[in-house]
């Protein structure tokens, strides 16, 4: 088991706004959440992850065995949790700097920066003034540096254009060969249609997860009636 | 009376005013013998370094290394000890005339304690490719050290200098005396690294003389903590010049930091810029000034003046001034004081870096200046300094 959620309750701002009864994947599934705007996607990645600001209120996160629950998100990370940002902020750093500092940290190769088609963007500040495409690639080939056991996939193929969508698309199924278990949310599930393999996929309503099965089943569900399927 | 007997007459009036006492140190003090040779090494002093073109080492009032390569002396380039060079007048006309003798108390201290320091002479159309790199270390308490500096690069010649300045241990004073001159289409960088401690004082006191269309860039480093240190070199432009000056700074300690410059855009078209980022952590003090003055014709400067405070104890002060004597000058600047974001911190957490990391890596965009207008060949030693101060800021 890569990562097991137990009667998560989870509020931003001391509103609630979510309720995860139960989830769980196996280590390296590859499993996508869908879901409306609003209904808590973006949060429960970021929960996982431990951001500040995204209490728990109840229930565990187990991550391999160990709760990780009131972890910190750097200890999330070094035990092999990673995230990419939807919108991740500017930083006044250097692309390269940080790359550098995480190549060190995860002993990795710098490889995914050439494979993202990012050599050019390095000498500049991180996600400062970067294109929609830009940041999600910049997003993806960290996440790849960090050599994840869980790669938690905020949106990874929304507001980019095609080409940008075809090295998202190798660097995940890299993530794939290299056995990494995949959470990815996804508007369009356009994304869907280029990567290796998916195994299951959850429709997330209101905070909740509604529904969960095989991706072919829930995909058709949602090509042919909507969300609106899945709120009876 | 000769000139220089002028220019001690004038100090000795100045002290006695300025009543300025500093018995308390040795500025005589001679003792190689216990000079640990990795205390120099360690301040990036390469003395076997192939891409060095030249070295002054100087130790306390003792000058322990002075050394210029073969062929650069071949083509009348000159690097003497500033007391040897004062016997030939053709040197001595540069003695006290990018800053007078009289400027302040220091100024004056450094005219009747000084002994040493470097005189460097590029003749015209020589075009020095490696740095020339100077050192002048405190070795330990109760030293005086005073030195004046001498740097002349003729017409359409060229130079970067690299000089570190720093202290092992004590209580001790450090009074430089900087004049430069850039001539007519010349270039002169000039590289200042400060790693004192947290007993020594440092009175630098600099002069440039930028002449027409020639081009000076300043780069200042100050990476620990320090007594008291305050310096404002004062850069003139001649018409066409160019000026940048930046300047990074690090508050530590009780460190009192009042450092900054001024550009004085005097000539007609000439350009300055001055770039300073200071932290201040612990209980520092720092007070970043930075003056430009337009009186030329059609004169343009900018300046931008960040300071971070990362401690409740601390303090900074920002002191932008713009002066103008003309309508043809358009001056610009930009100030701001702030503390470390907490969504860049969040998000580099969340990428694996504890607190304490993620913050290093905040301060080492926020000092990161560019280096652009750096020669290649001393980037990456500055983009180590910076790696250093990063860490420091936060260790």
């Amino acid at each position: 088991m890569s990562l097991k959620l137990e009667n998560l309750t989870v509020s931003v701002e001391d509103r609630r706004i979510l309720k995860i009864d139960g989830f769980q994947l196996e280590k390296g599934e590859i499993h996508l959440l869908f879901g409306p705007n609003g209904a808590g996607k973006s949060t429960l990645l970021r929960a996982i992850m431990g951001l500040p600001g995204y209490v728990i209120e109840s229930g565990r996160i187990i991550f391999e065995g160990v709760d990780i629950t009131s972890k910190k998100p750097y200890e999330r990370a070094s035990m092999g949790i990673a995230l990419s940002y939807q919108n991740p902020p500017p930083l006044q750093t250097k692309f390269n700097y940080i790359v550098r500092q995480m190549v060190k940290k995860y002993r990795s190769r710098m490889d995914s920066i050439a494979d993202l088609n990012l050599s050019n963007l390095i000498e500049r500040k991180l996600h400062d003034s970067f294109s929609g495409g830009e940041s999600k690639r910049a997003e993806l080939a960290m996440v790849l540096l960090q050599k994840p056991k869980l790669a938690l996939l905020d949106e990874p193929d929304s507001g980019v254009d095609m080409d940008s969508m075809e090295l998202i698309a190798n660097a995940i199924n890299q993530l794939i060969d290299m056995g990494s278990t995949i959470l990815m949310v996804t508007h369009t599930g356009f994304i869907a249609l280029k990567i290796e393999r998916i195994d299951r996929a959850s429709v997330m309503m209101d905070g909740k997860i509604v529904y969960t099965d095989k991706f072919d089943k829930v995909y058709n569900i949602i090509m042919r009636e909507g969300y609106k399927g899945f709120s009876r | 009376m000769t000139e220089l007997e002028v220019y001690k007459q004038k100090a000795l009036k100045l002290l006695a005013e300025k009543g300025l006492v500093l018995d308390r140190f040795d500025f005589e003090k001679i003792d190689i013998s216990r000079i640990p040779k990795k205390a120099v090494e360690d301040l990036g002093v390469s003395i076997e370094e192939p891409k060095i073109s030249g070295t002054y080492v100087q130790v306390d009032n003792s000058v322990i290394r002075l050394v210029v390569k073969k062929e650069l002396e071949k083509k009348g380039v000159v690097l003497l000890d500033l007391e040897e060079a004062l016997e030939d007048p053709q040197y001595r006309k540069y003695y006290w005339k990018a800053l007078p003798v009289d400027y302040d108390e220091y100024t004056a201290a450094a005219e009747l304690y000084g002994y040493h320091g470097v005189f460097l002479y590029v003749p015209e159309g020589v075009n020095v490719a490696f740095p020339v790199q100077a050192c002048f270390l405190i070795s330990s308490g109760k030293v005086g050290q005073a030195v004046h500096n001498i740097i002349v690069v003729d017409k359409n010649a060229s130079l970067t200098i690299n000089t570190t300045c720093a202290a092992l241990r004590g209580e001790s004073i450090h009074i430089g005396v900087t004049e430069m001159h850039v001539g007519e289409n010349a270039n002169l960088t000039y590289i200042m690294v400060h790693g004192w401690t947290s007993k020594v004082q440092v009175r630098p006191r600099t002069g440039v003389i930028v002449g027409k269309n020639g081009v000076f860039t300043s780069h200042y480093i100050n990476l620990k903590p320090v007594k008291y240190i305050q310096s404002y070199p004062r850069i003139l432009l001649k018409d066409n010049a160019k000026a940048y000056y930046s300047s990074v700074i690090v508050g530590r300690g009780r460190s009192y930091m009042d450092l900054g410059s001024e550009i004085i855009l005097e000539g007609h078209n000439s350009r300055g810029e001055i770039i300073s980022r200071g932290i201040a952590r612990d209980d520092s003090r720092l007070i970043m000034r930075s003056c430009l003055k337009g009186y030329g014709v059609n004169t343009r400067g900018h300046l931008e003046c960040k300071g971070l405070q990362l401690s409740d104890n601390a303090s900074i002060e920002t002191i932008p001034i713009l002066e103008s004597r003309t309508t043809g000058a358009i001056l610009t600047h930009e100030a701001s004081i702030g503390r470390i974001s907490e969504e860049e911190l969040n998000y580099l957490m969340s990428k694996g870096f504890t607190e304490e990391e993620a913050t290093s890596i905040v301060i080492r965009g926020f000092i990161d200046i560019g280096l652009d207008k750096i020669p290649k060949t001393l980037r990456s030693q500055l983009e180590s300094i910076y790696d250093m101060v990063a860490k420091m800021a936060t260790g």
